[in-house]
């Protein structure tokens, strides 16, 4: 059994210690809205914040968390920056089919609350997650609206 | 390990329609076309036997579409899936403007199989980029006849003559006596009457929705990452499988030397052998996962050589080189004017040969699909998918039942491209039907994205050799082109179109504007060994 912090809420997860944290969430928790892309640290459709954070999930092993805060998307709006977030997904109408929207929102999420005045540049440097619908304008523009 | 490798029954040992490319489909078959093979024997007898057998005209059925809810919101089931393209907001913008019901208010999803949602020429599918465009007389047609329904049972309970009604957003109101019924109240009234074939559609110019920006539908979901796709799909007491599939299409498992070892792994149910794979069950899929990597297959040897397969030397190169290298003369697609005498008389030639890769679809979605079997032997599959009838059509051949013993659900799409049309080894929901079988427990068989991008179907590769004539003042005078290969329509639909010209082979190449006198296509057909697809760009441009 592996204890972890997932949205607040405690968790004794019974899965190997290498198991990655995508699959914990997804398969072990039942918490869906995080997404497998790639399982190889490319695409970002799995990100979560950890300790507040953007990470890839699929990449951070169980054992690895440890005392570390969880936070997936199905929370992402109890925090103050996340709910600015998703409001200003809804506003631009950022989601295409969507299937990378819960990662893209948790990488917004991560940039503002560490730079919560972000330049063009900061903005590049940390969008980096993959969308093959091409949303990445209207990511851009509604990054700038939650950070304004 | 259990074998489940005997060949895939199809129904009745029909060729089932496989694939559709966007002008290929579009332009070249008719509904009727198509639809004469989509019903086939098993088809047919669904038709005699079941609902279809007192089917009205598709479109037409308002129960098969809206269910009023008591809140006011509507459900409407869609024959077309949301895969990002916009299509469910656009469906409730074209009823909704006719139902008088705000789009907002509509829930949309994907309906099941049924001959009610065969909207686009007498067919059901979503691609093309034709959903709208096909269904939109149809579905303004629906929405205004919904309408009437209400205003009609409005009448009848107010008892007021039906001309002193009036609609507004959900509502049927009585400005006489100001009495009003929201279509929530009158729902099991009207849809229990017969609808009017005749009733009047919306002049456009009082459009409040159609041809306005209308808020998206699914943002929310979206954004808080509650949208479900087939991926997420979970089921009571369900496994999960990971696949293992032959380095080289086409051949078979054999052996696997390690198999105690993996059944010895943590959470392993069970090991299969499927038709080009090797299946891995386990109680997650990460378990299954690291079983299906731990495997030592021995398989089936792959041809020494060439192209006719996907041989121990097959590459992209070596198709491109042998289409290169193809020396047959090729079938005629277009000619005009006297191409030989233009070129015989040119100031100067210009040659070219243009060549574009093998494509995968890459949407974001890795394929997955849930099977799970009833106590009565009957079959829910959930799946990503374009065309749910054909879908359940393959399915049931391969769950050896018959099509109307198979549910068929359609979630949303995480990306399609064309990804999720029938493609024969490209798609997981036979294994997850076999390996239900098998173990007698519901499965989700999820591909890893490095099987994904190893079995989609890929947009082919092509291959065209140009030669044009240009007269002394520069401008051409002859055009001759030759497309070599193989393309989606040829490979899957090639029985149906009697032609020999593959259409998705020289698409884009025909029919060109330009004003060059003497002009002249040819095919060339050299097949691919690989599964091919179409998709969107797709065909060989
Ligand atoms: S699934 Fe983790 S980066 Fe793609
Ligand atoms: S919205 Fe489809 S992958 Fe980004």
């Amino acid at each position: 059994m592996v204890d972890l912090t997932v949205n607040s809420r405690q968790y004794a997860v019974d899965a190997e210690p290498d198991t990655p944290l995508l699959f914990v969430l997804r398969d072990t928790l039942g918490l869906s809205g995080t997404k497998y892309g790639c399982g190889i640290g490319q695409c970002g459709a799995c990100t979560i914040l950890l300790d507040g954070q953007a990470t890839r999930s699929c990449q951070v092993p169980l054992e690895s968390v440890g005392t570390q805060a969880v936070t997936t998307i199905e929370a992402i709006e109890r925090d103050s920056v996340g709910a600015r977030v998703v409001a200003a997904w809804i506003g631009s109408e950022v989601p295409q089919c969507g299937y990378c929207q819960s990662g893209q929102v948790m990488a917004a999420t991560g940039l503002l609350k560490n730079t919560p005045k972000p330049t063009e540049d900061d903005i590049a440097a940390a969008m980096t997650n993959l969308c093959r619908c091409g949303t990445y304008n209207a990511i851009a523009a509604a990054v700038r609206q939650a950070a304004a | 390990m259990n074998d489940l490798t005997p060949p895939l029954p199809l129904a009745g040992g029909r060729e089932p329609i496989r694939n559709l490319s966007r002008r290929g489909f579009l332009g070249a078959a008719t509904g009727a076309l198509v639809l004469g093979v989509h019903l086939g024997p098993a088809g047919a007898q669904e038709r005699a036997e079941g609902a279809a057998a007192i089917a009205p005209k598709p479109g037409t059925r308002v129960a098969a579409f809206l269910e009023m809810r008591p809140d006011g919101t509507v459900r409407l089931l869609s024959p077309f899936v949301e895969g990002g393209q916009g299509i469910n907001t656009g469906l409730a913008q074209t009823i909704g403007e006719e139902f008088d019901l705000d789009p907002a208010r509509f829930a949309v999803e994907c309906a099941p199989p049924g001959p009610d949602y065969a909207v686009v020429n007498g067919l059901r599918m979503t691609g093309g980029s034709f959903s709208t465009r096909s269904s939109y007389a149809a579905m303004r047609r629906l929405g205004a006849t919904a309408r009437e329904m209400m205003l009609r049972a409005a009448a009848a309970k107010l008892g007021v003559a039906q001309d002193q009604l009036t609609t507004d957003d959900g509502r049927v109101i009585h400005a006489a006596s100001g009495r009003s019924l929201g279509y929530g109240e009158l729902a099991a009234a009207a849809l229990a009457l017969p609808p009017r074939d005749d009733v009047p559609l919306k002049d456009p110019k009082t459009f409040r929705w159609i041809g306005k920006p209308v808020a998206r539908l699914d943002m929310r979901d979206k954004s808080t990452g509650r949208a479900v796709y087939a991926i997420d799909i979970t089921v009571d007491g369900m496994l999960h499988a990971a696949v293992l599939h032959a380095p080289h299409l086409g051949t078979e498992p054999q052996a696997v030397a390690n198999e105690s070892d993996i059944r010895a792994m943590p959470g392993i149910h069970s090991v299969h052998r499927l038709p080009g794979a090797v299946a891995v069950v386990a109680d997650s899929w990460w378990r299954a996962r690291k079983g299906a990597e731990a495997l030592q297959v021995s398989w089936t040897n792959p041809a020494a050589d060439g192209v006719a397969t996907v041989s121990k030397t097959f590459s992209a190169a070596a198709m491109l080189a042998a289409l290169k290298g193809s020396t047959e003369p090729g079938l005629s697609a277009e000619q005009e004017g006297d191409v030989a005498g233009a070129f015989a008389g040119a100031a100067k030639i210009v040659e070219a040969e243009y060549d574009a890769p093998y494509l995968a679809h890459a949407q974001l979605e890795p394929p997955s699909a849930v099977a799970r079997f009833a106590a009565d032997g009957t079959l829910d599959l959930w799946l990503p998918n374009q065309m749910p009838e054909l879908f359940q059509q393959v399915a049931a051949g391969v769950a050896g039942l018959q099509p109307m013993q198979v549910r068929i659900h359609s979630p949303l799409l995480g990306g399609f491209f064309g990804r999720h049309f029938y493609y024969g080894p490209a798609n997981p929901f036979p294994q997850a039907i076999l390996l239900a079988k098998a173990t007698g427990r519901p499965v989700r068989v999820l591909w890893s994205r490095e099987e994904e991008f190893g079995m989609d179907a890929v947009r082919p590769l092509s291959f065209a050799r140009f030669r044009a004539a240009l007269g002394s003042d520069g401008m051409p005078v002859a055009l001759q082109t030759t497309a070599v290969g193989e393309g989606p329509i040829g490979r899957w639909f090639g029985a149906l179109f009697k032609s020999p010209v593959d259409s998705s082979v020289v698409e884009g190449l025909d029919k060109k504007p330009y004003a060059i006198p003497n002009r002249m296509l040819d095919y060339v057909k050299v097949p691919h060994p690989v599964t091919i697809a179409s998709g969107a760009r797709s065909g060989t441009r």
